[in-house]
């Protein structure tokens, strides 16, 4: 489990305070009770000790099943591209130095 | 006061002047307004500066950017026309008019008006570059080397012109990589250290050029490496992204933009064990900007690398690494030194961390974090320090640990240790409070310091004394305490007899540290007089007067075989010292290099406490028959290289033959066979040698 895995677990985001975590997990808590949802429970009581105890989230991170998740593919698709006024600037860049050779190396 | 600190400005002037720093001298002038009482140097610096602005375009380049640092310029026709001449420059389409307004110039700035006065910008191939640098900008995949060839041709011989046309010929490698062959490879085409060497090339090539020209001319390369990392991302496996990221350091942040950074970080927390194309200063500035969990994670990545760095750096030693193909594969990773650095770096971070957020625990979950951490940094501490025996590196680690509330029982007795040798109060003090809070130690956490860390207690014996006072009541631990420290005193006396022998390969082995094992003796000793409070010591101190040279002698051994007779330890002594014999023996003499000094040595105390065990024979009568039975078995396993005593062992059956008749079934158990096939041994003569019949003619 890593952060981003627990807030999303408790539908929160990146930003969410201690006070946010707390009322999440009252919630969700409510909703999925152990007797009916076991699994769910434990999913969420694991990311609530997760974003709310230092030791649990140490633990858990220093585990060697945790990984931090790889990249999708998809974030490898780039356009490079350039600022729309970089070719005029690099027509003046050129015309300045085709000048400095013109005015100095005579 | 005044009067002193304007003569310090002044010298300071007169400094910057005298050095010729006439551009730090005007901007110190103007700030602390002094124009006036530096006139005629002022005229001087402003004329020698104006006339290299108009000598050389680098001089013209200094002269305005120095100029927009806020240095006032005066007014001089010169400076005039170099403004005049500047906004030429930079404005295409406008014409020279107010140059040629411009009066009382000096020769130079006249020569370069004419100039300029002769230019025309139908002589400037504005179209031709315009077309060219929209393929470039526009079609980028499209754009070849021969695009770069016709630029460089417009740019004329200049040296740009020269470094365009460098710069092109490095294409052709990179639209390589997405040719159609390459294309069916995949990640077998790929070779990581010919991707770092190109992207250097392109960083070296590019540097210098004007920005915006920049970013136009590696557009081409920057679509290929785009174009090869969508391809590959689909086939990606474990490590082979990040490798190939690493790989493009310079490129990539172009390709990317503003995901770049977020990518590289996901990257460098999810990687493996290959640290190819690790840039450490990512990795410096990740550990300064991480949070807790992404630095925890960070820390799992750098100890796999480090695990594979030392796996690599063993393989060294193997002969036959020569023949390893991926041998290559570490070019451009960082050293294993600068690995353990950043690990060690990151490791101060991630205490820092906790320490943070530790404050407001509650104690169940402060025990739990000593739990969690004291594990991690277990298995980490050789990582973390060069030398177990460095005191000065241990204190502030430790130190820090304890501070953090990482530190359990294990690390909080290696604070003793530490604290002592290193005199600090304060880490003693707060290990003997982490001792209080966490579980008992045991024997096995105190045969796990004392085996780990020996070089910080042994020969400086009074670094115990904390550990000792602890545990002064606890018999098992004060116990194992004693017996470690006598075994280490054993060893170096058994180190330091081999080192004196003469002859055989090991003897040669320990006479190089013979003199520091003399020393270590001779400080150890010295160092238990310090601790004469400690009874449990006297054995000890009665063994070291037995070998006060540190070495081994016959009638030391006999005087301490004769001090332990006297005890109620004898019987476990005797059957303790049978056992090590038998065993290092059996060692020794099966060891390929045949240590024929340590085989003498072993043999020397076996005959001097055979002839001990002679002269006191009638304590067979009560000792145990487990005892002799270790005897029995260690002549049997000497009888082919010694010469044993057949009336000592016809006395020791008497003795068994008496016990069974007088009870004692078990006298005639295996203990006695034993003795009687040695004794029937000894007696059958030995087979002479039949003489061969070639022998006799």
């Amino acid at each position: 489990m890593t952060r981003e895995q627990a807030l999303m677990n408790l539908n929160l985001s990146p930003s969410a305070a201690r006070e946010e975590i707390e009322k999440a997990y009252q919630k969700l808590v409510r909703r999925y009770p152990p007797e009916f949802n076991p699994e769910k429970f434990r999913q969420i009581d694991e990311s609530y000790r997760f974003l709310t105890s230092l030791p649990f989230m140490l633990d858990k991170l220093l585990s060697p099943a945790v990984e931090q998740a790889q990249p999708e593919p998809t974030q490898f698709s780039f356009s490079p591209s350039i600022p729309e006024d970089c070719k005029e600037r690099a027509l003046r860049e050129i015309r300045k130095l085709y000048l400095y050779s013109y005015l100095w190396d005579q | 006061m005044a009067k002193k600190k304007s003569k310090k400005i002044k010298r300071e002037i007169d400094k910057l002047l005298n050095t010729g720093r006439y551009w730090e001298w005007l901007k110190r002038i103007q700030t602390e307004k002094l124009e006036g009482q530096y006139q005629r140097e002022l005229d001087q610096v402003w004329k020698t500066l104006t006339r290299k602005a108009l000598r050389l375009p680098g001089g013209f380049e200094e002269f305005w950017s120095n100029i927009a640092n806020d240095v006032r310029p005066p007014s001089l026709p010169d400076f005039h026309f170099l403004a005049a001449l500047k906004r030429f420059i930079e404005d295409a389409g406008t014409q020279p008019l107010e140059l040629e307004e411009l009066k009382g110039l000096s020769p130079p700035a006249a020569l370069l008006r004419e100039r300029a006065l002769g230019w025309t910008d139908k002589a400037f191939p504005t179209e031709k570059l315009d077309n060219l640098l929209k393929t470039f900008s526009e079609q980028p995949q499209r754009v070849t080397q021969r695009h770069y060839e016709q630029l460089a041709k417009i740019l004329g011989g200049s040296s740009l012109a020269e470094q365009v046309d460098m710069l092109g010929k490095e294409l052709p490698d990179f639209r390589q990589l997405n040719y159609q062959s390459m294309v069916k490879k995949g990640w077998r085409g790929i070779h990581f250290q010919n991707l770092i060497k190109m992207d250097r090339s392109v960083a070296d090539l590019s540097g210098g050029l004007p920005d915006a020209l920049r970013r136009i001319l590696l557009l081409p390369f920057c679509s290929q490496v785009a174009t090869l990392m969508q391809r590959l991302a689909s086939e990606a496996v474990a490590d082979d992204m990040a490798n190939l990221v690493g790989c493009f350091r310079f490129l990539f942040t172009l390709v990317a933009g503003d995901e770049g950074e977020n990518l590289s970080r996901q990257l460098l927390l999810a990687g493996g064990q290959s640290a190819t194309g690790l840039d450490p200063s990512q990795v410096q500035s990740q550990i300064s900007t991480g949070s807790l969990e992404d630095n925890v994670l960070l820390l799992k990545r750098l100890r796999l690398m480090l695990g594979r760095k030392s796996e690599k750096e063993d393989d060294l030693f193997d002969p036959f690494s020569i023949f390893d193909d991926d041998l290559d594969d570490d070019f451009d990773e960082p050293d294993g030194e600068e690995l353990r650095q950043l690990f060690r770096d990151l490791y101060q971070k991630i205490l820092d961390q906790v320490d943070a957020r530790a404050g407001d625990l509650s104690p169940r979950e402060s025990k739990e974090l000593r739990r969690v951490m004291e594990k991690v940094l277990l298995a980490d501490l050789r990582l973390l320090i060069d030398d177990p025996g460095d005191v000065k590196e241990l204190a502030p680690l430790l130190t820090q640990v304890m501070k953090c509330g990482c530190a359990g029982k294990r690390l909080a007795l290696l604070s003793l240790l530490v604290a002592r040798r290193d005199r600090s109060k304060s880490l003693q003090s707060v290990a003997e409070k982490v001792l209080d809070q966490s579980p008992r130690a045991d024997e096995r956490d105190i045969e796990w310091l004392l085996s780990e860390f020996d070089a910080i207690y042994f020969p400086r014996l009074r670094a115990l004394t904390p550990l000792l006072d602890r545990y002064r009541n606890d018999v098992v631990v004060s116990n194992f305490i004693f017996k470690s420290v006598f075994g280490r005193f054993e060893e170096l006396v058994t180190a330091n007899s081999l080192a004196g022998n003469k002859g055989g390969l090991l003897s040669s082995l320990m006479a190089l540290g013979s003199n520091s094992l003399t020393g270590e003796f001779h400080t150890a000793q010295q160092e238990l007089d310090g601790l004469k409070n400690y009874q449990e010591f006297d054995p000890l101190r009665v063994y070291i007067s037995c070998f006060s040279q540190g070495r081994y002698t016959r009638e030391g051994f006999l005087r301490w075989l004769d001090h332990i007779h006297g005890t109620e330890a004898w019987p476990g002594f005797l059957k303790a010292l049978l056992q090590t014999l038998s065993l290092r023996r059996t060692k020794v003499m099966g060891s390929p290099f045949g240590f024929d000094s340590a085989v003498w040595f072993i043999d020397e105390q076996i005959q001097a406490l055979l002839h001990y065990l002679k002269e006191h024979s009638e304590d067979f009568r009560t000792t145990g028959l487990d005892v002799i039975f270790e005897l029995v078995t260690l002549l049997t396993a000497c009888k082919k290289d010694m010469k044993l005593d057949s009336a000592f062992l016809v006395r020791l059956n008497n003795i068994l033959d008496d016990r069974f008749q007088a009870g004692e079934q078990d006298a005639a158990g295996p203990v006695r066979r034993e003795l009687l096939t040695l004794l029937k041994q000894m007696a059958k003569p030995k087979q002479k040698a039949r003489k061969s019949k070639r022998g006799r003619r």
